[in-house]
């Protein structure tokens, strides 16, 4: 198993995504991210949940936030960079829209 | 830091002082806030914005989880990082401190523990004036 190491905002986010995680609005720069997005439209903020901070989305989020989030939330670190190897997304690019296909005249 | 120690399940939750690092991460160059009462950790470019950000990060925590979900109050930060806080500590380096006010809502009715009231009494006429003696769990 690898280890984990310093992401991309975007990537980070997207990855967490990826891991059934809900990412509450944010209150002047903070938010809450918890555990399961659950069922219907609305989570439950009851359960395993902790605050971050945003930040630009090609600023770095650091080894020891990521552990901090997983800690909390009872992610298992495996899964997550497992979840972050297999995404398809390039790392250079994890924010950037999809191509568009040209359109020949 | 500073706040009110708050009791709760016989636990003090809040204590009065919190215990925070500031380090630079090697790996980024960004400046890491560790909160290490609640093991919560953030980042800022600098030092300044890494304080700050971990003074919004420790306070919407502390007050969505005292609501919501107390054993995300429970979580202290690891042994070594404790050590390290310690031996700075010691050397009396200048320090930051700042007041945090934290605004804190009790966790819905529902959220608490149920109370169940028994009550037995003997039957009308046969108590023999021993009526006191009922029990009530």
């Amino acid at each position: 198993m690898g280890k984990l190491k310093p992401l991309k905002y975007s990537r980070f986010i997207h990855v967490l995504c990826l891991m059934d995680a809900y990412l509450a609005p944010e209150q002047h720069g903070a938010f809450m991210i918890y555990q399961s997005s659950g069922t219907g439209y609305f989570p439950t903020p009851r359960g395993p949940q902790c605050a971050f901070h945003s930040r630009g989305k090609d600023e770095w989020v650091t080894v020891p936030e990521i552990e901090y989030v997983l800690s909390h939330l009872r992610y298992s670190a495996k899964v997550f960079i497992e979840t972050e190897a297999a995404l398809l997304i390039p790392k250079d690019t994890a924010s950037t829209p999809p191509i568009q296909p040209h359109l020949e005249k | 830091m500073s706040s009110v120690a708050i009791p709760l399940d016989g636990v003090e939750i809040l204590p009065k002082v919190l215990s925070c690092l500031l380090t630079k991460d090697a790996e980024t160059g960004r400046w890491i806030g560790h909160c290490l009462d609640f093991d919560i950790v953030t980042s800022g470019l600098n030092q300044d914005s890494a304080w700050s950000n971990m003074k919004e990060v420790v306070r919407l925590h502390v007050e969505q989880c005292f609501t919501n979900w107390h054993p995300g109050l429970k979580i202290r930060a690891k042994q070594d990082r404790w050590d390290i806080f310690e031996s700075l500590e010691k050397s009396e380096m200048p320090f930051r401190q700042d007041k945090i006010e934290f605004d804190l809502v009790a966790p819905a009715v529902d959220d608490l523990h149920a109370l169940w009231l028994k009550a037995l009494a003997p039957f009308e006429g046969s108590c023999h004036g021993k009526i006191e003696t009922a029990q009530v769990q």
